[in-house]
């Protein structure tokens, strides 16, 4: 490196970080040429998030070394990185909700190019040259922040970054809450940063927008890096594969039971006014698909079958026997297992230890007369943990202490532990990274290899094509499409969910005959 | 794995703390350690760790009761009207406290489970509640043998021997009744909690009542459960405390409340559990108990107790929040 003519931006080598017993850096090193755009990526628990905390003086580092511009950088805290031109933005909102666009643009500068405190018009003049530089676009600068759309406060979180006039920006999952166009506009923000010299971290688990806007990528697994390409030179799906570390053409198992008895059975059932005359019939070893758009009453008819709401018309079978599933509890005893679409809310407790989530489902087969077999709960959760593939410190360790992805892995893994024989999923992939998904389809395959039937609701075509053998599309409240996966395509089902079906002739009045 | 010293300070410190204390006051006033005068303390803290553990369970549950203090005081007010007045047995007077419990458990139940009022408020409301309506039947008097009455007949009822043994016979001549009560019902709860499978989902409503619920737990249920179970066993701490005192004493249950959440929270940072625990509200509820035992005997001025438990309920708050291990 010292034989070229410009240091790098930023320069991390050899960083170790460990929590307890969980290694979360493990000799990771990040290279960051001035004036490009760097993508950083890996799956949930790959270190992204701690480099970064490292970077920004908020975890200190056991080895490794930091350097700007070829100076070594010891000692880092969140106010040294400041100072030397590091700006962050996260994608939590760091803001304050009472204070107008300005006030916030300005906090804790508000000194800057006055000498007696605040001059309001100036401020008010610098804040509106900011947002119109950077974005294009008027903010109402007298609005408070709470009154502002989420992605309007995270424009005024990056022009607040920038108005320190930082050397190296990074941004950490900018986009999750963003609509398209205002992505578009952030990257067009980025690239004219780039234009004006501006070196840019960018942290992201959407490969598209990785490959659409970087110049370099740097891939981290298990907390080192283990790839630096050039996006645009890798060909579709290379980055995916160098993520999770094998081909992504193993996402999908295939592998198919023969269907067996009718396990759910849904003859005329409504769900409040929204949704009507739903029939169908699901049988072991089966994987059916639910999707439709928002409002179109398939995540109330979940949502019902969970025993989370009424079910107003119509019978319900469940293993042959009708099913009044007025509570979850109900729906539990029937050996319907449910895993909500919203794990960190609905699906595990974050201050009980892996072992107590993953055990929960399934006290009763762990316990005689109410007394718990701990031997065997430990036994059971260690069995769990390595089938699943978390990775944790121990089984005891607070689930609040593993990462998104595996706090996922644990919310269904209640379920496996139970060995149910109906499955209900609601989007159980959502936020979830590629490697991690991977696991989760293999398990829902396997589920259904046993014989279990299941139940996906998904809005995402490939998962429904790859997972599925039949696909319902809702829309408006009923059943207007059924398809074989292997007899359709994104295209059509997205039709469907768009149009209520038109195209698939006749559909709607086909279904429910064939489902009774 | 190896213990640091943070780690040392998480799980043991305030045992550690609790022998030091020990050891001190031993060697300071040696007539401290005297198995009497140990039993003196827990017969002292008895009432107190009593209402804490009830508390525990509702917090295990996710929730909180504040109306303990005041249910205590109301029941023993009910037992001293009950002996006094109506001049019942031992076992109707027990009777009627336990069923009085219950049905405050259940009031505290229906606001919070089925009104859906924050725990904190609807406990507090019964608090007061209770603390008024123990002054009604007797104008706001205590209650002794020989009342007169608002009528003006003089009370005919009295402390019946039974009953006054309940506060004050030592079983063998050594061991308080109101400890040896504690010690049942706390190991039957502390069983219950840490080694069943009910347990087990009292612990998990309170980390995630929903994801509790799609796991197929009665979550209602249980967190009715959960004010019967505290009431009830607050009503236990009111009948010893009647026991005790032998009248019914209109200010009998001043500061119960504040020392029984005092001692569960001091239970968190009991063997590193970082989560409310029947030994660990035990084990705080009898700290402080040594400490006050001690510094009276070594002439501390009682004006100081206050103090005192402030101090250790921060030091304990201190370890489960500033120390107990948080990912970065």
């Amino acid at each position: 490196m010292t034989t070229s003519a410009v240091p790098p931006a930023l320069a991390m080598r050899g960083l170790v970080a460990t929590f307890g017993p969980t290694r979360a850096l493990d000799g990771a090193s990040l290279t960051v040429a001035p004036g490009t755009i760097h993508g950083l990526i890996g799956h949930n628990g790959a270190g992204k998030s701690t480099l970064i905390k490292v970077l920004a003086g908020l975890v200190t580092p056991q080895a490794g070394t930091i350097a700007l511009d070829g100076a070594t950088v010891t000692g880092m805290t969140p106010g040294r990185a400041e100072a030397l031109g590091i700006a962050f933005i996260h994608q939590e909102r760091l803001l304050v909700p009472t204070a107008t666009v300005g006030e916030a643009l300005f906090l804790g500068r508000e000194s800057a190019g006055s000498r007696f405190g605040i001059r309001r018009g100036s401020l008010r003049r610098r804040a509106e040259a900011a947002l119109e530089r950077v974005f294009g676009v008027t903010l109402p600068k007298g609005a408070l922040i709470r009154d502002l759309s989420t992605a309007q406060q995270q424009i005024v979180q990056i022009t607040r970054a920038l108005l320190a006039d930082p050397k190296i920006l990074v941004f950490d999952e900018p986009t999750a809450a963003l609509a398209q166009r205002e992505v578009e506009h952030l990257f067009a923000a980025i690239r004219r940063l780039k234009a004006q010299g501006l070196t840019t971290l960018y942290i992201s688990h959407y490969l598209a927008e990785i490959e659409q806007l970087c110049d370099t990528v740097t891939v981290m697994r298990n907390g080192r890096d283990v790839a630096h390409v050039d996006p645009r030179q890798v060909p579709e799906g290379g980055l995916a594969q160098l993520m999770i570390g094998r081909p992504v053409t193993e996402l999908y198992p295939r592998q198919r039971a023969a269907a067996g008895e009718p396990v759910l059975a849904l003859a005329g059932v409504g769900v409040g006014p929204g949704v009507r005359d739903i029939s169908f019939t699901l049988r072991r070893g089966e994987v059916l698909g639910l999707t439709g758009l928002l409002g179109s009453g398939a995540k109330d008819l979940v949502r019902a079958l969970f025993g989370l709401a009424p079910i107003t018309a119509g019978t319900v079978t469940v293993d042959g026997q009708a099913a009044r599933l007025k509570n979850p509890t109900e729906a539990v005893r029937r050996g319907i297992a449910l895993v909500p679409e919203d794990r960190r809310a609905h699906g595990v407790a974050l201050d009980l230890g892996i072992r107590e989530n993953l055990t929960l489902a399934s006290l009763g087969r762990l316990s005689r007369w109410g007394w718990l077999d701990r031997e065997a709960e430990r036994r059971r959760a260690l069995d769990l943990i390595g089938e699943l593939q978390v990775k944790t410190g121990g089984p005891d360790a607070p689930v609040r202490t593993l990462s998104g992805g595996n706090q996922q892995k644990v919310a269904l893994g209640k379920w496996l532990a139970r060995e149910a024989h109906l499955y209900i999923l609601d989007e159980p992939t959502i936020g979830v990274d590629i490697a991690a998904k991977a696991e989760i389809y293999r398990l829902i395959a396997e589920a259904a290899g046993r014989g279990a039937g299941i139940l996906l609701l998904s809005a995402d075509p490939d998962e429904l094509l790859g997972l599925c053998d039949r696909i319902l599309v809702l829309f408006r409240g009923t059943i207007v499409a059924e398809h074989e996966a292997a007899g359709t395509d994104a295209g059509t089902l997205l039709q469907a969910a768009l149009t209520g079906g038109r195209g698939a002739a006749g559909a709607a009045s086909t279904v429910p005959a064939h489902a009774a | 794995m190896t213990l640091s010293p943070r780690r040392l300070a998480i799980d043991y410190g305030l045992l550690i703390l609790l022998a030091g204390l020990v050891a001190v006051f031993a060697v300071a006033e040696p007539a401290f350690l005297r198995v009497n005068n140990l039993f003196s303390i827990l017969q002292a803290v008895a009432i107190v760790a009593l209402l804490g553990v009830g508390v525990t369970v509702t917090m295990i549950a996710g929730g909180f009761d504040l109306s303990v203090g005041g249910l205590a005081a109301f029941v023993q007010m009910a037992a001293a009207y009950s002996l006094v007045v109506l001049d019942g047995s031992t076992g109707s007077a027990i009777l009627l406290c336990l069923g009085l419990g219950i049905l405050v458990g259940l009031g505290n139940a229906v606001l919070i489970v089925r009104l859906g009022i924050p725990d904190l408020l609807a406990t507090l409301g019964m608090l007061f509640l209770l603390a008024g309506l123990q002054l009604v039947p007797t104008g706001g008097r205590s209650i002794a043998p020989g009342l007169i009455l608002l009528d003006g007949s003089t009370a005919q009822g009295t402390f019946t021997d039974g009953f006054l043994a309940l506060g004050r016979h030592r079983v063998w001549d050594i061991l308080p009744v109101p400890v040896l009560v504690l010690a049942v019902v706390a190991a039957a709860l502390w069983l219950v909690m840490a080694w069943t499978r009910f347990g087990r989902v009292f612990y998990a409503i309170g980390g995630n009542e929903l994801a509790a619920r799609l796991a197929g737990a009665p979550t209602r249920l249980y967190r009715v459960a959960a004010y019967v179970i505290s009431a009830t066993v607050a009503s236990i701490g009111g009948i010893l405390l009647a026991a005790r005192i032998g009248r019914g004493d209109v200010s009998a249950g001043n500061g119960l409340m504040l020392d029984a959440v005092a001692a569960a929270l001091i239970g968190h940072a009991v063997l590193g559990a970082n989560r409310p625990n029947i030994l660990g509200t035990v084990v705080g509820a009898v700290f402080v108990g040594v400490l006050l035992n001690g510094l009276t005997m070594l002439n501390a001025p009682y004006y100081l107790q206050d103090l005192v438990k402030g101090a250790v309920l921060i030091g304990a708050l201190a370890v489960t929040y500033g120390l107990a291990p948080r990912r970065a």
